[in-house]
């Protein structure tokens, strides 16, 4: 490993070579009051190449990061200029071994830029850059040689970006590799997905990392991630990556399966579909299916881009300690459609194969892409494992029984996009069906929203509805309290395909909640809930029972 | 967001406090924040602040709890579930102004793998009604962790905003 001291003697070298071969006499300007001379333009170019590559820190397998086995990595598909007086003269983009080649005029004085930004335009297209939250006007990462004159036929100019921590983690300077060694886990994850599309166009990507995004509410500012780095934890949302880098508190940079994890929301937001309502989740909760579903293909996905099912999230103090799980073979706590350790089994069971594979099938990327860009975005039925199983089971009739078998296994019996005959209640029989039916006109039907796996999005608060329209017009959704001593304080929310209602809350507890919407012939989804298992602070979470009908 | 096996996440939670109202007393009538005007039922009396699950790491912790109105007495329970094994605490504060923060260190016994929450109750007297704001902060050699101070951003070509790194750089 090399030490700081090292570092600053390499860079004290550098700069001595750099005056020694200053060009002499006028025409480039004093850029940065270096004071180096150069020829200016005589005509010719020169051709610069070089690699750009970035420390990496891996983890240990008993936990924690190892800062003692280091390496460099070659920085993939990053954009590299060529800067001289203010201006980007060249431009190029580093290929798998991290090299890149561009040309400037001869006589210039320049200096290499490698840009944490990966873009690409045309087909296939991306834009994947990594920012500073923490400061102002959200500035990209831009790692910096020094200044020299183009003055051979050929030049080499290799970039390092170090890590910044010692053999024992402890920070001994900038953290220069991050921004990199997090725009390489944007690369496996973006390069999984062209192996089965080609001509994926990725939507812009914006990843704010800081060494002072701290686990920590009260974030302030009006970017997503908080200007003041309070950021809670590693998300995403709005086309936007916030990533922890608070220092022996928890660091993400080198967590590529937390990194990719994030990754899969941006791509269930921008190439599939998600209706999680996300809130706090652990692999033994029992949450609300929506959920569970999106953060077990998070989970999922991370193994899958990887081909590494250990999902490791260092934390503590010199990040030496690690939150870690096998996606493939950890043992899981409360199986079922609910749980989204049982989810990401499932999901790295259908894809993985190969002599480690422990379960009847080895689908690869292929099939479950094809789901996830298919009916999971366009279906009527809210994003489940049970919509996925579905469709894939659909797309691969052949398939069908060694797919039903892995989801068994997982205690996921449903066998339908609305899990119809779902009998894994988990304990509690207000959480089954997963949808009950309405039938317009029909009779009311009662279910009861629970608090007894927790609260806003766990299992059982929400209740689910299914019906048809058969006609368009003006319809009535209606959900009143019981007769009891908890009277219900009914919230309702229609979906379709992906689209929302507003929540409709008008009345106060004991008071029904009718939603008057004209709609088009076809299928609905109606979301009931009590306000007070959803709601901190409206009232304490407890089971209220309503009385749910449709009507024309 | 990603999984939570053990980790520390702080809290900012805004809490209505209903009155906890001693034997005799008439129930507090209206909650306080939320739903203005929401009637609620006398078992509303006391409200639970769930805390964020609470993460592993190194941090200690402190508990700021910042009343939104004036407040004669607060009384504030505080213990940890599983996974964060907490000093049981209770506080007895008061009178308070409003935004003033009472802060609290809080004891951690013991941190497992797995999923751990710090749960608050806040409870007032007389059928008082209040809102009170109550934070987790992780905290490093006693103090919080420090905010970045703002600085004006490098522009690059074309005005783009830039931060330059230091590279190592060989030929």
């Amino acid at each position: 490993m090399r030490s700081h001291l090292v570092r600053l003697r390499v860079l004290a070298l550098l700069w001595v070579l750099a005056l020694l071969s200053a060009c002499g006499g006028g025409g480039g300007g004093d850029m940065g009051g270096s004071g180096l001379q150069c020829t200016g333009s005589v005509g010719g170019t020169v051709v610069i190449s070089g690699r750009i590559t970035y420390e990496r820190i891996p983890h240990r397998l008993d936990g924690g990061l190892n800062y003692a086995n280091r390496f460099d990595e070659p920085a993939r598909g990053i954009s590299v200029q060529a800067i001289s007086e203010g201006d980007a003269l060249a431009n190029a983009v580093t290929d798998d071994n991290g090299d890149y080649s561009l040309s400037v005029p001869t006589g210039t004085r320049l200096f290499i830029r490698a840009r944490a930004e990966m873009l690409r335009t045309g087909t296939p297209q991306w834009n994947f850059r990594v920012f500073d939250n923490t400061s102002v006007g959200d500035p990209l990462y831009v790692l910096d040689g020094s200044l020299f004159c183009a003055d051979a036929v050929t030049l080499t100019r290799n970039l390092h970006a170090d890590a910044g921590f010692t053999s024992s983690g402890n920070v001994d300077g900038p953290r220069a590799a991050a921004p990199f060694a997090i725009l390489d886990s944007m690369y496996r994850a973006y390069t999984k997905v062209l192996g089965v599309q080609p001509n994926a166009v990725f939507p812009a990507l914006q990843i704010g990392w800081s060494p002072d995004n701290v686990p920590a509410s009260g974030g302030t500012g009006s970017g997503v991630c908080a200007s003041n780095g309070r950021i809670d934890t590693s998300f995403y949302t709005d086309s936007t990556l916030c990533v922890l880098g608070a220092n022996d508190l928890d660091t993400d940079e080198y967590d590529d399966h937390v990194l990719i994890h994030e990754w899969a929301h941006y791509f269930e937001d921008q190439f599939s579909r998600s209706d999680t309502i996300g809130g706090p989740h652990t692999i033994e909760d029992r949450l609300d299916l929506r959920l569970a579903f999106s953060e077990g293909f998070g989970n999922a996905w991370s193994g899958i881009v990887t081909d590494d099912p250990a999902y490791r999230d260092s934390l503590g103090t010199n990040q030496s300690q690690s939150s870690d799980f096998d996606i493939d073979s950890d043992p899981v706590s409360n199986p079922g459609w609910y749980n989204e350790a049982a989810i990401h089994q499932l999901l790295y069971d259908l894809y993985d194969g190969g002599p480690s594979d422990d379960d009847p099938l080895a689908l690869g990327l292929g099939p479950i892409y094809q789901v996830l860009v298919g009916s999971q975005r366009t279906g009527v039925p809210l994003t489940s494992v049970f919509s996925f199983l579905s469709s894939l089971k659909t797309l691969n009739p052949a398939s069908a029984t060694s797919i039903n078998v892995i989801a068994s296994g997982q205690g996921i019996h449903g066998t339908d996009a609305y899990g119809s005959g779902e009998t894994n209640a988990a304990g509690n029989a207000d959480v089954l069906p997963v949808y009950t039916a309405l039938t317009v006109n029909g009779s009311a039907v009662t279910r009861c929203s629970t608090d007894f796996f927790g609260t806003y999005n766990a299992l059982g608060n929400r209740q689910f509805f299914r019906f048809s329209a058969s006609g368009s017009g003006p319809y009535s959704i209606r959900a009143g309290a019981t007769a009891g001593p908890l009277s219900a304080d009914p919230v309702i929310v229609l979906h379709q395909a992906g689209s929302r209602s507003d929540e409709l809350d008008d009345g106060f507890a004991g008071e029904a909640e009718v939603l008057s919407v004209d709609l088009s012939t076809g299928d609905y989804v109606v979301e009931v809930w009590d306000y007070r298992n959803v709601t901190s602070g409206g009232g304490p979470p407890d089971r209220y029972c309503m009385n749910v009908s449709v009507s024309r | 967001m990603k999984p939570v096996i053990a980790a520390l996440l702080s809290l900012s939670t805004l809490v209505a406090c209903q009155g906890h109202s001693p034997p005799g007393a008439a129930p507090a009538s209206e909650s306080s924040s939320h739903r203005p005007g929401k009637p609620v039922a006398p078992a509303d009396a006391q409200l639970l602040l769930h805390a964020d699950t609470v993460r592993d790491v190194a941090a200690d912790l402190v508990l700021v709890i910042t009343p939104s109105s004036p407040v004669d007495r607060l009384r504030a329970s505080i213990s940890g579930t599983e996974g964060l094994e907490l000093e049981p605490l209770q506080l007895d504060l008061g009178p308070l102004a409003a935004g003033e923060a009472q802060r609290q260190d809080l004891q951690v016994t013991r941190r497992s793998a797995g999923p751990g929450q710090v749960r608050v109750l806040l409870e007032t007297w007389r059928g008082e009604s209040h809102e009170a704001r109550a934070r987790l902060l992780p905290v490093r050699g006693g103090e919080e962790i420090a905010e970045k101070a703002t600085t004006s951003p490098q522009l690059g070509p074309g005005g783009e905003a830039i931060l330059s790194l230091p590279a190592t750089e060989s030929r």
